[in-house]
């Protein structure tokens, strides 16, 4: 359980993001994390009470509040005329429902985990963040280990035509997944993303670029390719070498749903 | 009453979220207890400051090894005098595993105590830890044999780091007869260590009463074994110590080991206040206990016959830092499993159970049994593949019947049974016909069945002793006391039904009084798959005997003849005459008042003499998808005879708990360490259970025996329906891959590694 010495919720974003930049201060947005670790802290700032919980369209993007529940998000109306139930299938396997009542995206986001196969999930839909005070970012971006200390207020998904897939391995229905890969391809393109390498969500850029040169390459070369590019690693649910093994499995029967 | 699916007594209260529990009733103005853990797997103590925690404001004492009594004692919490081997004292002075209590705050609150903690400072003479019990038997002894004690040989050496052995012979020699057996196998199976993972972490709070006595109140499984362990521990007569078990949000084993009550105790004694200790998540997986990791090597002979030959059993076991139950262990791994075959020419079977520096393995669920019945099976599996035979028919052929003698078994005979029904009716709902071994499913799928058997004892036969006493109330209500402990499992209720059923009143008009041990009588708690056939036996006397004893007391004060009446259902009948029945109640108010000043009360008590058998049929249909590793369950068979059943929906929970309990050991839970020793699977994130969503669509049903020795027929059920999954699963693995996997868990990572050697071997897939 996170432990700090003060909390506070402040009257608006301005106020928190100042009060964030400081030392040992930790951002909350729905605190389910912060009960998983042991840690301690100066200052909790909860943000939840500012973070807009909507999910609409708004032109051609789907915006989505960073205060929005992974359960909203999963019973959304709206994302499933979006076309996206691939949000729903990303977070299906997180604790249960009582925890995705609690979970936020923003939260989500914001932690960065590798494990997150909605994280991994969404950087394959090219989906950006809005960062308070700076503005649209791409999350592929934000992954890469910038913007620290900033507050992300919306996250915005393209709305295209595309067929997507997310396939994952892990020991128990409701474990973190040991490995996860979610393909998408539209008219021009075709992104593979994986995650719980053990590392952060990550693109397989040359694969992703191999097909879009050459859009009839066949699926074994891309699944090659993805592997020699990919770092896989080991951790407490599973060793490199089987990481390395069952990507090709998983990343060969996305493509195939995807009609790769 | 017996046979009926009554609700259980507290699950209303318990659903609404009502104080029941140790927690919601500790007194708020408790000093909050937290301990220092050690950062070493293994090191002695050389000096220990206190002095800036307590000059801390709010903190009230700091106990450290040299506050409390050096005499041995062991926290197993089961019969008196206990067998386990007695090896630690409340805080020590040399730990022996990472986290092992070192010192005690107790604070004003729980800020103030966690700081405390953090300002104490300790010097250790660091030592080489062992972690692997192969490797620790004769390595450096974690203790001098001054330190360690037992009541009897228990096969304890603790210079050669053994906690416990046993060795049974029976028959001919073991080699002689796998040497005439058509075919033989010889296969070494290993377990891994489980946390039981309870809802409810354990916690405890004790305060003084007025005359200065200790009153506990802990989430445990046996009152009157705590308060022996508290008074031996901290060298106070057990008079002093009064300990209540409220309601418990699980224990498996895991609170049948007294961790914390003598630290409380402690605390109270030296303060003369109230506290409380309520262990985090993290405490309960670092401090606490876990099942006995194993290595079990079995040797088995068939004949050509198809009759099993011989079995052999040498069973190993990681006893971790302390002895508690290692022993008992052992002696269910033999007794509670290996009569399960009938008497083969040659049998025998080695246990040891060894010292390392890991977290100490106590009671779990099963206790034994898991263990050997995976090896056992896993031989049977074995055989019949490598001569290939149907296991479920080997099985059918070589299990033991009701009327066959057996040297190992409780008591020498079996009187119940309906084991081969078991495995007749589960290869129908399995459908083991259509689907045995396996088959392709599509390129990357292979479907298989796989089966076990398993059995286990009820109470500890020849040991456990129990009392119930039941008293006719002035209302014509009774009141039932008894000093078993329920852990959540409906154990309260299924003795009310017992009551009920032979007093012939509702459950209503009987009051219970549970688990004080300054209110009820001695009764030795729950482990062993006891309560309903140990302490039901009793209530049933007890209640036979208040029955009697009422129609008695009716013949006396109304003058009736006592040959001719009979309690039915509230009344007193005179079957001789056309008088009015007369009302129990009014009976009870005529005894208490102008009767004569008597309340009725009896106390029976009950010796377990044998430990009657329950058994278990599992069989799984699987999925395995041989380019992952991943295995998907998609249905599971539990036959059950569990004798008579008391409570048939009670006792369905039971088994689908156990079976869910032991999927999770079987596909995913592992307790894992590095390289120093530290847990790394210390919260539910990464020691994860099964939840609904892994378990697939179970079918149980119950055939039943009748146990000539059990209240109302019945036997025992807790155990046992623990212990086939994990055997039937690799069963199934052994047909759809060919592979026989020698260690659980069976993760993904694991199959797919075995698929792999197997192919670079040359092998292939069976189809």
């Amino acid at each position: 359980m996170l432990r700090c010495e003060e909390y506070v919720r402040t009257e608006d974003l301005d106020t928190a993001l100042s009060l964030g930049r400081a030392a040992d201060v930790q951002y909350i947005a729905g605190g389910t994390l912060s009960r998983l670790y042991d840690r301690q802290c100066r200052l909790v700032v909860d943000i939840l009470p500012l973070l807009d919980d909507g999910i609409k369209k708004t032109g051609d993007e789907l915006v989505l509040g960073a205060g929005c529940s992974l359960r909203a998000l999963e019973c959304s109306a709206v994302i499933t005329q979006s076309d996206l139930g691939i949000l729903r299938e990303a977070v299906r396997h997180l604790g249960g429902v009582a925890l995705r009542n609690m979970i936020t995206l923003g939260g989500t986001i914001a932690s960065r985990l590798g494990s997150s196969e909605l994280i991994t999930t969404l950087v394959a839909l090219q989906a950006s963040v809005v960062l308070h005070g700076i503005g649209k970012v791409s999350l592929d971006e934000y992954l890469q280990g910038g913007f620290l200390n900033e507050i992300i207020t919306e996250l915005r998904i393209p709305l295209r035509s595309r067929h997507y897939s997310l396939e994952s391995m892990r020991n128990g229905f409701t474990d973190m997944s040991l490995l996860h890969v979610a393909v998408v391809r539209d008219a021009a393109d075709l992104l593979i993303v994986a995650g719980s390498r053990p590392g952060r969500a990550a693109v397989a850029r040359r694969a992703s670029r191999l097909y879009k040169e050459q859009p009839e390459i066949p699926g074994k070369e891309l699944v090659a390719t993805a592997l020699q590019e990919l770092f896989f690693g080991s951790d407490l649910r599973a060793d490199a070498w089987y990481r390395k093994k069952v990507f090709p499995v998983l990343l060969e029967r996305a493509l195939k749903e995807v009609g790769v | 009453m017996i046979s009926r699916s009554h609700a259980k007594i507290d699950g209303r209260s318990a659903a609404m979220g009502k104080p029941l529990y140790v927690e919601d009733l500790a007194p708020k103005d408790a000093l909050v207890v937290k301990i220092l853990g050690s950062v070493h797997p293994f090191a002695r103590i050389e000096r220990i400051d206190s002095s800036k925690a307590l000059a801390l404001e709010g903190v009230v004492c700091v106990l450290t090894y040299e506050d409390v009594p050096r005499v041995p004692v062991t926290f197993a919490a089961e019969a008196a005098p206990e067998g386990s081997t007695h090896d630690r004292t409340v805080l020590e002075r040399i730990v022996r595993y990472m986290g092992e209590p070192v010192a005690v705050v107790a604070a004003e609150s729980e800020k103030i105590a966690l700081e405390a903690l953090s300002l104490i400072e300790v010097e250790y003479t660091v030592f080489e830890p062992n972690f692997n019990m192969e490797e620790s038997i004769g390595s450096t002894a974690l203790y001098e044999s001054s330190e360690v004690f037992t009541h009897f040989d228990n096969g304890s050496r603790p210079e050669k780091n053994i906690i416990a052995a046993k060795h049974e012979r029976h028959g001919q020699e073991v080699h002689e007869v796998l040497n005439e057996s058509e075919y033989s196998v010889d296969l070494i199976s290993s377990t891994q260590a489980q946390a039981h993972a309870m809802s409810e972490t354990h916690r405890c709070f004790c305060s003084p009463d007025p005359r200065g006595k200790l009153v506990i109140y802990s989430s445990c499984q046996s009152v009157f074994n705590t308060q022996r362990i508290v008074a031996e521990s901290l060298g106070i007569p057990p008079y002093k110590v009064r300990v209540i078990k409220p309601k418990v949000g699980g224990a498996f084993g895991g609170k049948n080991t007294t961790f914390f009550e003598p630290i409380v105790a402690a605390v109270t004694l030296k303060t003369g206040r109230a506290c409380t200790l309520i262990t985090t998540r993290k405490e309960c997986f670092t401090i606490t206990n876990t099942r006995h990791a194993s290595k079990v090597r079995v040797q088995m002979g068939l004949d050509a016959e198809g009759s099993i030959s011989a079995i052999a059993v040498d069973m190993l076991i990681n006893g971790g830092a302390h002895g508690e139950h290692s022993f008992d262990v052992l002696c269910v791994g033999c007794n509670n499993s290996l009569p399960i075959y009938r008497t083969p020419r040659a049998l025998s079977f080695d246990g040891r159970a060894v010292y390392t520096n890991t977290v100490p393995a106590g009671a779990f669920r099963g206790f034994g049994g898991p263990q050997v019945q995976f090896a056992l099976e896993g031989a049977v599996s074995r055989l019949a593949w490598d001569s290939k035979r149907d296991p479920s028919l080997l099985r059918l052929e070589n299990c033991i019947t009701a009327g066959e003698s057996h040297p190992f078994v409780s008591g020498g005979v079996v009187k119940s049974s309906t084991l081969r029904q078991l495995i007749e009716r589960g290869r129908e709902l399995i459908g083991w016909e259509e689907n045995y071994p396996a088959r392709r499913v599509d390129e990357d799928t292979i479907r298989a069945v796989g089966m076990s058997i398993a059995m286990h004892g009820s109470g500890i036969g020849g040991l456990d002793r129990v009392n119930a006493t039941v008293s006719l109330n002035y209302d014509g209500s009774v009141t039932l006391f008894v000093g078993s402990c329920d852990l959540g499992t409906g154990a309260d209720t299924v003795l009310l039904q017992i009551a009920s059923q032979v007093l012939e009143l509702d459950t209503e008009a009987i009051n219970l009084v549970v688990s004080d041990t300054e209110l009820t009588p001695y009764d030795k708690g729950a482990y062993a798959s006891s309560t309903t056939y140990v302490t039901g036996n009793a209530v049933a006397a007890a209640c036979q005997k208040l029955r009697t004893k009422i129609l008695d007391q009716a013949s006396v004060l109304y003058s009736l003849k006592s040959e001719n009446l009979e309690l039915v259902e509230g009344f007193i009948k005179d079957t001789g005459s056309e008088t009015e029945s007369i009302p129990l109640h009014r009976l009870a108010t005529d005894l208490a008042s102008h009767g004569g000043g008597t309340q009725l009360s009896v106390t029976s008590p009950y010796r377990c003499d044998v430990s009657p058998p329950p058994y278990v049929a599992g069989f799984v249909l699987l999925e395995v998808d041989t380019r992952t590793g991943k295995i998907d369950l998609k249905k599971y068979v539990a036959l059950v005879d569990c004798g008579t059943v008391i409570n048939p929906a009670l006792a369905r929970i039971q088994v689908e708990g156990g079976c869910a309990q032991c999927m999770g050991w079987a596909l995913h839970e592992d307790v894992i360490y590095d390289a120093k020793g530290n847990l790394k699977s210390d919260s539910m994130f990464t020691y994860r259970i099964p939840t609904s969503m892994d378990i697939p669509p179970m079918e149980v049903e119950f055939i039943e025996s009748y146990e000539p020795t059990g209240p109302f027929g019945a036997k025992s059920m807790g155990e046992v329906v623990f212990h086939t999954p994990a055997a039937a699963i690799r069963e199934a693995l052994l047909h759809a891959t060919g592979i026989f996997y020698p260690s659980l868990p069976f993760t993904p990572m694991k199959v797919l590694k075995g698929i792999e050697e197997l192919h670079e071997e040359g092998g292939r897939l069976p189809c």
